[in-house]
């Protein structure tokens, strides 16, 4: 052997897999390499320390708009006497105004002292946001406070839409303060590569140009007020620079840039109360515990119960940054969402939850069709299409109604959608997913849900029935679903992150116990967990418990609540099968953390111009406020499973409800 | 011609064939394979048998030059050049044909024989050509290296599929890279 070419070869292989490599990961490698560490911040926490000076800003900043406010509101004439002027107002004109007090800043600072450390060469910023709902996206109103508190007040409110600037504003607005730390970062233009070089709602960015005398000041919350991804960060400070301070286009192209980083504070209700630290958008929560993510479920079960229309439809998608709704339609994803409702009813009864759901239910039953070739049996349409799925979660809809409240559904209509299901299973235990009902054919796609969600609609059947038989089509399913899909010749090559098996699989083994598909939920679950963030050590506050996202992206919290369905289910197993252990409950715990950083809630929607419809929903991811109806229904299940090892009170997850069950 | 080149010339034979076969599985799997399943000519079950038929002509072949190889490396070091290009038309094939989502659409049945395909065929290809190295073939030396990365990669891989540390390694991965471009 001549090992010179042998070596030769070699390294020919080396420098080819190395290409290969590097374009499989070199862009982000690139990517992570146009990031550096913003100058300053290395002790800063994530999300700021309370300041005294920045409670003082606020109150300061609040108290003037509220005299601002109050000297547009009409002169009320005391008893039995006129106006100072002696004359009342002729109709239709309207009443004068009056001076009211208008505090200085050296008023300003008797009341707040600690106004005195607002220097020091310190830069701060206060933004005023109102609900506009209806209306889209309106504001904020920002001005930065080196005039002192009195002048940035009067410029917000001289700023105002005419239709907002009344008495009743400071009632509705929040005031959130930004204080400008650390120095300045470079970054490539637009953030580089995907805009790696910038993080959206944590960087903020600084326009300077020599025909003006004040820089321009984008601030790093917007990006995420806005839905503005890392990418178009940059280009959006330029705009804002031009729609906010009238820079000419042509100076914020040529405009010096570089990275900010501010602390921020945001008060916690309209019309005042506390500061909150902020950060990339959004508010702090307390650490997870039953109280807490009881109070969170009933928020997200009454979001669903106020969208749920007169017709029984619930809000499909709601773009809350924007206050519109999106298109579409799915009655599967109807299905789960009213499912999901009576958990949340089934933990604290509610009559108005109860009717929308009975109308959802209703909606549902309309779109339900009879096998015309099989009497009796019964399937779901969305479109012209039958899809397994859509009968699975619609069995949990009408069993998690029947749960609780007996007598509400038709328990033949249920059984009928049972057997179709039967009907849908291959002797191997596969079922299809579509339903050729029609007699035209239909697409052989094997859906990676559909199956997990049919069995989880047996297995309650029988929670409800005591009817072993469909525990026996469960098991069949199941059984195939764990030891044949995606294995051949020896070799499985995937194990899908399929959240309504692991929850099948978890209630089957409360009546079938079995050590294979106990342990296939156990891989769901790990192969879950494989792609998040756990370790609080390296992980952002707010991205704990977080998937991984692509580089342009910030990881998605709806995906988390259905990860959350899964890893719930796979700590309940654990509970019974592993006890001691509680590997998955950890990681339910975090991954419930991320989950509760996306619901809206008074505190982390100041920015929505309709907050208060907003309220109780899951948004898709930090940088997306869109809320689905199937991201509430994930999100909720997911926090009642978890619930329901947290909270020994708490309505059980599977409850068993048939006459003579133990 | 000689009965000894001739023998030869058989096992070049089938290796080409076999160098053929893998071609035409690779071109198939690029032109045959769309976003979706209506747009599929060719099914998973073609797909797996002929790369099933180029393991077969490459073990064939491989027998041939193995029984030959006294009278010239050249069969065996083909045998080694077709069974690294199966081993490309199989990954290609299983990488296209889970880009395009049919995991959802085929048996698991040809994505096995896919792996195993290209496995049998990464380990041939560096038997094949540590034979005909050893025997002064300069083509088989110098590929030598690139096949035992093949090989490497195929167990790794094969590994992949129950090892809990690698799979935990490549979510370490991805973690790592997550946390370089996030902040």
């Amino acid at each position: 052997m001549d090992w010179k070419t042998v070596a030769t070869g070699l390294l020919a292989a080396v420098v080819l897999l190395g290409t290969v490599v590097w374009g499989q990961f070199g862009v982000q490698i690139q990517a992570a390499r146009s990031r550096s560490a913003h100058p300053g911040m290395d002790a800063e926490p994530f999300f700021p320390a309370p300041s005294p000076v920045a409670d003082a800003l606020a109150g300061a900043v609040r108290l003037r708009l509220e005299q601002l406010a109050a000297r547009t509101a009409p002169v009320e004439p005391t008893d039995g006497e006129a106006p100072a002027d002696g004359e009342a107002p002729a109709d239709g004109e309207a009443p004068p105004a009056v001076e009211r007090p208008l505090f200085d800043d050296v008023e300003l600072e008797k009341r707040f002292p600690a106004l005195a450390d607002l220097g020091d060469g310190k830069r701060w910023f206060v933004s005023v946001y109102h609900p506009t709902p209806g209306k889209g996206a309106s504001g904020p109103w920002v001005s930065d406070v080196a005039d002192g508190p009195a002048a940035a007040a009067s410029a917000i409110w001289d700023r105002l839409p005419v239709l907002l600037a009344d008495e009743g504003f400071p009632a509705e607005a929040r005031i959130k303060v930004d204080e400008l730390v650390g120095g300045e970062r470079s970054f490539p233009a637009d953030g580089g590569y995907k805009g790696v070089g910038l993080d959206e709602g944590v960087d903020g960015i600084v326009l300077r140009h020599e025909k003006y005398a004040e820089p321009f000041y984008y601030l790093p919350s917007w990006s995420i007020e806005r839905e503005v991804k890392r990418a178009g960060v940059h280009g959006r400070a330029r705009k804002n620079a031009r729609t906010l301070a009238r820079w000419k286009k042509k100076h914020t192209k040529e405009a010096e840039f570089a990275a900010i980083r501010t602390r921020a504070w945001v008060e916690s209700k309209r019309g005042g109360g506390e500061l909150l630290p902020t950060q990339r958008g959004n508010t702090d929560i307390a650490a997870v515990d039953a109280k807490l993510l009881r109070e969170r479920i009933l928020m997200a079960r009454d979001y669903m119960t106020r969208e749920t229309s007169d017709a029984g439809k619930i809000t499909y998608d709601y773009q809350a940054a924007k206050d519109e709704l999106g298109g579409g339609y799915n009655i599967l994803r109807h299905a789960g969402t009213a499912y999901s409702m009576m958990q949340g009813y089934r933990l604290e009864a509610d009559a108005p939850t109860l009717e929308a759901v009975k109308r959802a239910v209703g909606y549902y039953r309309r779109k339900m069709k009879e096998d015309p070739k099989h009497e009796g049996e019964w399937f779901v349409l969305d479109g012209r299409r039958a899809k397994l799925g859509g009968v699975g979660l619609g069995l949990c809809m009408f069993v998690e109604l029947e749960k609780a409240a007996p007598g509400s559904v038709d328990l033949d209509l249920v059984l009928g959608m049972a057997r179709h299901i039967e009907r849908m299973q291959l002797p191997s235990g596969e079922f299809r997913s579509f339903y050729n009902w029609h007699g035209k054919g239909v697409t052989n796609r094997k859906s990676i849900y559909y199956s997990g969600e049919a069995i989880l609609g047996l297995v309650r059947v029988y929670e409800l029935t005591g009817d072993e038989h469909w525990l026996d089509v469960a098991e069949r399913g199941a059984d195939f679903l764990v030891n044949k899909r995606w294995v051949a010749l020896g070799i499985r090559f995937y194990v899908p992150p399929d959240a309504w098996l692991t929850q099948a699989l978890e209630e089957l083994d409360r009546f079938r116990p079995d050590d294979a598909r106990a342990d296939y939920a156990f891989a769901l679950g790990e192969v879950i967990a494989r792609n998040k963030m756990m370790d609080p050590e390296v992980t952002p506050d707010d991205l704990l418990g977080a998937d991984l996202a692509r580089l342009h992206s910030l990881p998605n919290a709806a995906t988390a609540g259905a990860f959350g369905e899964a890893l719930s289910a796979a700590a309940r197993l654990e509970a019974r099968r592993r006890p001691g252990e509680t590997k998955y409950l950890d990681w339910a715990l975090k991954n419930a953390e991320f989950q509760l950083r996306n619901q809206f809630t008074e505190a982390n929607s100041w920015y929505l111009p309709n907050p208060d419809r907003a309220h109780g929903g899951f948004r898709l991811k930090q940088d997306n406020a869109e809320i689905r109806n199937d991201y509430v229904q994930h999100n909720l299940s997911g926090l009642f499973g978890l619930l329901d090892i947290l909270d020994p009170t708490a309505a059980d997850i599977g409850e068993v409800t048939f006459e003579g069950a133990k | 011609m000689s009965t000894a080149k001739k023998d030869v010339m058989v096992g070049a034979f089938v290796a080409v064939a076999a160098l053929l076969v893998s071609a035409l599985l690779a071109v198939g799997g690029l032109n045959e394979m769309g976003s979706g399943q209506d747009d599929d000519i060719w099914t998973g079950s073609q797909f797996a048998s002929l790369a099933g038929l180029g393991l077969l002509l490459l073990v064939g072949g491989a027998v041939r030059g193995w029984m030959k190889r006294e009278d010239g490396p050249w069969t065996l070091s083909l045998v080694g050049i077709a069974a690294q290009l199966h081993f490309a038309s199989c990954v290609t094939v299983f990488a296209l044909a889970w880009d395009n989502g049919r995991e959802n659409y085929w048996e698991p049945g040809p994505f096995g024989v896919l792996i195993w395909c290209w496995s049998l065929a990464a380990l041939l290809a560096f038997a094949a050509h540590w034979t005909a190295g050893r025997r002064g073939n300069p083509a088989s030396q110098m590929l030598l290296g690139v096949a035992g990365l093949q090989a490497i990669g195929s167990v790794l891989a094969w590994m992949y599929t129950w090892s809990g540390w690698l799979q935990g390694l490549q979510g370490d991965i991805g973690r790592a890279l997550f946390l370089a471009t996030h902040g």
